[in-house]
């Protein structure tokens, strides 16, 4: 992994179009500006990792618990 | 086609009714081809059935039903997949339920990686929502239920 020390205001480059801003740093929070394609993907790695938790745990649902869903709402909806 | 599924077992599916993920999905990038099934025992929910893997199936829902304010940039994605001047009325946006728990009052949705699906071009994405009011666990019956227990 390539380690770079910056300053606020400076800037590192990644390839011709992206382009990455150091705009704050205070208490232990680092503040970044991303200039980047509009096709390029920016997230929060945490963001990709509840997606992927999410999806694999979501994966397991059975049968059995959805017909039981659908049967709590039906009856739900009627005592509304 | 005859299609052994993961909740209905062996069915005749519609094969022009199959869904391409392009990306795939996290965790399950390798598999691209879905299809969505529909059956009276599961209203609201829906299956969304792996058609390149049998024992791959994940319930989803019209997140609307259970949170009418739910609001998420599609425009991003509609340039991804390039669907710019597509008809509206062919997008579906579907969340992801989390059903693993025996007790219906568990279920959860995921909020953050909903699915955007195009109907006409049977393309889908998934998107991934970066806005803190969105959980990957939202319990879709929280506030019925709590109605419900304090009106007893």
């Amino acid at each position: 992994m390539l380690i770079l020390s910056r300053k606020v205001g400076e800037v590192i480059k990644i390839g011709d179009d992206i382009a990455l801003h150091v705009v704050d740093i205070s208490k232990g929070f680092v503040k970044l500006g991303i200039e980047a394609p509009e096709n390029i993907t920016i997230l929060r790695e945490e963001v990709y990792e509840r997606i992927l938790e999410a999806n694999i745990e979501s994966a397991q649902s059975g049968i059995a618990g959805l017909f039981k869903a659908a049967d709590f709402l039906k009856n739900h909806d009627k005592k509304e | 086609m005859e299609l052994m599924t993961r909740q209905f077992g062996a069915i005749n599916i519609d094969e022009t009714k199959i869904i391409t993920m392009p990306k795939g999905m996290p965790g399950f990038s390798d598999l691209k081809k879905f299809i969505i099934l529909d059956h009276d025992a599961i209203r609201p929910f829906h299956s969304f059935q792996c058609v390149d893997d049998n024992e791959l199936a994940f319930i989803i829902m019209d997140p609307f039903l259970f949170m009418t304010d739910y609001s998420v940039d599609i425009e991003p994605y509609i340039k991804e997949m390039e669907w710019e001047g597509d008809d509206a009325e062919d997008l579906y946006l579907y969340v992801i339920i989390n059903a693993t728990d025996p007790d219906p009052r568990h279920i959860t949705a995921n909020m953050m990686g909903p699915l955007l699906i195009n109907i006409k071009r049977n393309l889908g994405v998934q998107m991934m929502v970066n806005d803190r009011r969105y959980s990957n666990k939202y319990f879709i019956f929280n506030e019925k239920v709590k109605t419900k227990e304090g009106g007893k």
